[in-house]
């Protein structure tokens, strides 16, 4: 008798690590560009940086498709298996969809603060990023353009 | 049926934290030679960071062992393993990010004067 549980599993395994994977690296082989860019072209700096995020971005996914695995359908016959799969490994694909566009939103944003003009230091006790700084940030994107 | 879980899952996690804070240690101590600017301390608090994941997480690995439903099957075994291994590895992403935005922050206002009070307190700390 075939144990389709099991092999559910063992391949819902399988393609969320191999996918955690394929992702990640995707990912952090592009992201080293935005990083030299961020620490002011401090390769090192940066590589440390990339391996680090790497590290975090595996961590979350593999432990988050670990802990998601359970299901209570009852598995007895090829159709539900592949019912049950596509709905995990669909939901495996979304996160790491999500987590994808959070990284790159982060690179984006990150690298956008490096590049702009360093801002004044804070002045009269007004804080930083609030009213007056903010209207010198616009000014500077209308010279710019 | 447990039994083996249990060995299993004591397997799993010893190797995950190793590996993982071996990983982390070879790859980070440049982000905290330039969070500090010193190359003996960086080298200290690299040491004292690994020694600390590692106590962690054999603590909390040991403290979520306990399985209160009987493991009967394969299939128990599987998702009773994957669910604490998950969290056990998902818990370590979340510190490992905390310890990335604290050294992150050290590393931004080392070089700028602070004027807040209370990230002027925390900074003393460390300076």
């Amino acid at each position: 008798m075939v144990n389709y549980p099991v092999i559910a599993y063992i391949i819902y395994l399988w393609v969320g690590i191999a996918l955690t994977l394929w992702v990640a690296h995707i990912l952090f082989k592009n992201a080293r560009v935005f990083f030299t860019d961020i620490f002011g072209h401090n390769e090192e700096l940066a590589d440390s940086v990339n391996h680090l995020l790497k590290a975090g971005f595996y961590l979350v996914n593999i432990g988050l498709v670990m802990y998601l695995l359970e299901h209570s359908t009852t598995i007895n016959n090829y159709k539900t298996l592949l019912e049950v799969l596509s709905v995990k490994v669909g939901g495996v694909i979304l996160l790491l969809g999500a987590m994808h566009f959070l990284n790159v939103y982060i690179l984006f944003k990150l690298r956008r603060k490096a590049v702009t003009p360093a801002r004044p230091a804070i002045a009269n006790g007004e804080h930083p990023h609030f009213d007056k700084m903010l209207k010198e940030l616009d000014e500077i994107e209308i010279e710019k353009a | 049926m447990t039994l083996i879980t249990y060995i299993l899952y004591l397997h799993a996690s010893a190797w995950i934290t190793f590996w993982v804070g071996h990983s982390l240690h070879k790859n980070g101590r440049y982000f905290l030679v330039e969070a500090f600017d010193n190359e003996a301390i960086a080298d200290a608090v690299n040491k004292l960071l690994l020694v600390g994941f590692y106590l962690i997480n054999v603590a909390y690995t040991l403290l979520i062992l306990q399985e209160e439903y009987a493991v009967t099957s394969l299939r128990g075994i599987i998702e009773t393993l994957c669910n604490k291994v998950g969290l056990i590895v998902f818990v370590l992403a979340m510190m490992h990010f905390f310890n990335l935005s604290v050294f992150g922050v050290i590393r931004h206002y080392r070089s700028r004067e602070v004027t807040h009070p209370f990230l002027k307190n925390i900074l003393k700390i460390f300076s």
